[in-house]
C-alpha cells in the first residue's frame, strides 16, 4: 500500500511538471509580447511606450532567454515560490489562496448538487426500465447535455434572476448567489452520471446472483440496497473523480459569466495579461486538482472493492 | 406428485415495433415426484433456463399452470412465495457469478439462513462450517472473495448454500457445464447423495447426454421451447421415438 503510494504521488509530481513545462512554452510561442501585454493591460494603450517596455523587461527579467526563464521558474517553484505576479504585482500563492476557497466552494456544491440529482436518477431510471420515468430522465438528461454551458447560464440568469428575481444575478454576496453558478456547472455532470449509474445498474440486475437473491427470498429492498447498489457504485465513484476534473476545468467559464471570484477569472485575466507566473499558478492548481482527486478516487475504488488489490501486495 | 407443470407458455416480444413473438417455452407439461431425479435435455437456447425461472417464480408465464405440492404457484406475489423459497431451491450455471462479488462466500452462505430465522447468531457459524464441510470445503476458504476461489469449489459452495435449508425440490440449471470432467463427478456425486439422503427431488437440466444418464431416473428432451419426447432414461436412450433425440444420441455416439 505505502509502496504504491508513494508511486502514484510520484506520477502526480511528474504530471505537473510535464503541464507546467507544456503552459509555459506553449503560451512563449503564443503571438505578442508580454510587456506590451502586460503595460496594455495595466495601464491602458498610452502606457505602452519604449521606456515603460523596457521597464518591465527589466524588472521581470524578460530580456533573458526563455529556457533561463524556464529553469528559473522550476528552481523556484521547487522551493514553493511561485513568483510575483506581473499583473497584480503580488506573489502568485497570495493571490490563489485569495481566490482558490471560492472555486473550491463551487465546485463542491456544484458536485453535490450533480450527484443529489443524477445518482437517483439513474437508480429509479434502471428500477423503472424502459418505463414512462425511464424515458423522461432519458429526455431530461439529453437535454441537459445538450445545451452549452454558457448558454444555460444566461438563460438562468434571464429566468430565474432577473425575470423571478429568486437568485442575484452575479458575485457571491449572499448565500443564494452559489446556486446559479453551480446548478449550471453541475448539469454538464448529470447526463453521464445518470446514465452510467443507470447503465451500471442495469448491468448489475441482469447477473446470476441477482437472480439467485431473488430466489433466496430476498425483499426487493434488500436486494436492491444490499446486492444492487453495493455493486453498481464502485463503477460509478471512478466516473465522478473525471468529472471532477470537468467541473474544475467548466469553472473556468462558468466563474466569468457569473462575476464568481474565483481562480477562473484570476485565469483569464493573466491569459489577457500574459501574465506567466499567474497562469503557471493556476495551471498548476486545476491540474493537481484534478490529479490528486483522481488519487483518491482510486484508493477508495479498490477500498470498497475486495476484486482489486494494489500490484505488489497482491495475491497471498 | 411434487411438481407439476400444466401447458406452460412464455413469449417473449422481440423486432422493431416489439411485433414479433418468440415462444420460449412453447406449451410444456411435466410432472416430478416426490424425491425423483428428473432430467431435461436440450440445445442451447431451447428455453430451459426460462423453465428454470418460471418455476422459481422469477419471471411470470404467459400462460400455463406450475402446481407446488397441488398448489398454483405460477401467480404468487413475492410475499405469498416467500415460504416456498425455503423449500425451492435451485443451482446455476455460472459458479462464480452467483455470488456476490462484494461480499465474502461466508456472507452468502448465512444470508439464506438469517432470513429464515433457521437459527440464532451464536449457531449460525456451526450451521455454516457443518454445511460446507458436507461438501469438502473447509470454513476457512470462506472468508475468500468468489473471485479467489475455482469454479467447482464455488459450485460445491452453492450447492451447500441451496441444500442448508432442507429444500424438497432442487433445481439444477446445467450445473456442470461450466466445470471441467474431474469436477464434474464430484459435483454428481454431491447431488446424488442429496437426494439420497434427504430425498430432495430434482429437476436436472443439462445438454450432457452422459450426465443425465448417470444422475436421473426420468428424462424429457426439449426442443425449440416444446417438449417433445419423455420417459424414463433407459426408454429414452435405447429407444428414442423422435428424429431430434435419435441424432442427439448419435451425436454423442460420433464423437
Amino acid at each position: 500500500m505505502t509502496k504504491y503510494l508513494i508511486r502514484r504521488i510520484l506520477m502526480v509530481v511528474g504530471v505537473l511538471w510535464m503541464v507546467s513545462t507544456l503552459t509555459y512554452f506553449t503560451v512563449h510561442v503564443t503571438p505578442g509580447d508580454t510587456a506590451t501585454a502586460v503595460l496594455y493591460e495595466l495601464y491602458g494603450e498610452d502606457a505602452v511606450n519604449t521606456e515603460n517596455l523596457e521597464r518591465v523587461r527589466e524588472k521581470y527579467d524578460l530580456n533573458e532567454s526563455v529556457f533561463k526563464q524556464y529553469a528559473e521558474w522550476v528552481k523556484n517553484a521547487f522551493t514553493g515560490n511561485f513568483g510575483t505576479s506581473y499583473r497584480y504585482n503580488k506573489p502568485v500563492s497570495y493571490m490563489i489562496g485569495l481566490r482558490l476557497p471560492n472555486t473550491l466552494k463551487l465546485g463542491i456544491t456544484a458536485f453535490i448538487f450533480s450527484v443529489l440529482i443524477a445518482i437517483p436518477l439513474g437508480v429509479i431510471s434502471a428500477l423503472q426500465h424502459n418505463k414512462l420515468f425511464d424515458h423522461i430522465s432519458r429526455i431530461f438528461v439529453l437535454i441537459t447535455s445538450s445545451f452549452p454551458a454558457f448558454w444555460v447560464a444566461i438563460v438562468l440568469i434571464i429566468v430565474c434572476a432577473l425575470k423571478l428575481k429568486l437568485f442575484p444575478v452575479s458575485g457571491m454576496d449572499s448565500p443564494q448567489s452559489i446556486v446559479l453558478p453551480a446548478l449550471t456547472l453541475s448539469l454538464g455532470m448529470i447526463a453521464t452520471t445518470t446514465r452510467m449509474m443507470r447503465a451500471s445498474m442495469l448491468d448489475v440486475m441482469s447477473q446470476d446472483y441477482i437472480w439467485v437473491a431473488k430466489a433466496k427470498g430476498l425483499t426487493r429492498n434488500k436486494i436492491i440496497v444490499r446486492h444492487i447498489l453495493r455493486n453498481a457504485i464502485p463503477p460509478i465513484i471512478s466516473v465522478l473523480g473525471l468529472q471532477i476534473g470537468h467541473i474544475l476545468g467548466g469553472a473556468v467559464v462558468i466563474e466569468n459569466i457569473f462575476s464568481w471570484p474565483g481562480v477562473g477569472g484570476l485565469f483569464i485575466d493573466a491569459i489577457n495579461a500574459k501574465d506567466m507566473p499567474m497562469i503557471e499558478g493556476c495551471v498548476l492548481v486545476i491540474a493537481f486538482g484534478y490529479a490528486a482527486i483522481n488519487l483518491v478516487v482510486d484508493i477508495i475504488y479498490a477500498a470498497i472493492n475486495p476484486e482489486i488489490r494494489y500490484s505488489g501486495e497482491a495475491k497471498k | 406428485m411434487l411438481l407439476e407443470i400444466n401447458n406452460l407458455c412464455k413469449d417473449y416480444s422481440t423486432g422493431f415495433l416489439g411485433n414479433r413473438k418468440i415462444h420460449a417455452v412453447d406449451d410444456v407439461s411435466l410432472c416430478i415426484n416426490e424425491g425423483e431425479m428428473f432430467g431435461l435435455i436440450g440445445e442451447s437456447g431451447c428455453g430451459k433456463s426460462t423453465l428454470t425461472k418460471m418455476i422459481l417464480g422469477l419471471i411470470k408465464p404467459t400462460d400455463g399452470s406450475i402446481k407446488y405440492n397441488g398448489e398454483e404457484i405460477s401467480n404468487l406475489g413475492e410475499k405469498q412465495w416467500l415460504p416456498l423459497r425455503k423449500e425451492i431451491q435451485a443451482v446455476f450455471q455460472h459458479p462464480q457469478m452467483t455470488f456476490n462479488p462484494k461480499k465474502n462466500l461466508y456472507y452468502s452462505c448465512a444470508e439464506p439462513l438469517r432470513l429464515f430465522d433457521m437459527c440464532d447468531k451464536s449457531s449460525e457459524e456451526y450451521l455454516v462450517r457443518e454445511m460446507t464441510e458436507c461438501v469438502g470445503i473447509s470454513f476457512d476458504q470462506l472468508k475468500k472473495f468468489p473471485h479467489e476461489i475455482s469454479g467447482g469449489q464455488a459450485q460445491r459452495i452453492s450447492i451447500a448454500r441451496a441444500l442448508s435449508l432442507n429444500p424438497r425440490l432442487l433445481i439444477c440449471d446445467e450445473p456442470t457445464s461450466m466445470l471441467d470432467v474431474s469436477v464434474q463427478a464430484q459435483i454428481l456425486r454431491l447431488l446424488m447423495q442429496a437426494n439420497k439422503e434427504q430425498n430432495v427431488a430434482m429437476l436436472f437440466i443439462s445438454h450432457d447426454l452422459e450426465v443425465v444418464h448417470a444422475v436421473c431416473t426420468r428424462v424429457a428432451v426439449m426442443k425449440e421451447g416444446k417438449i417433445i419426447e419423455t420417459g424414463t432414461v433407459d426408454e429414452v436412450f435405447e429407444n428414442p421415438k423422435e428424429e431430434y433425440t435419435k441424432k442427439l444420441l448419435n451425436a454423442r455416439i460420433e464423437i
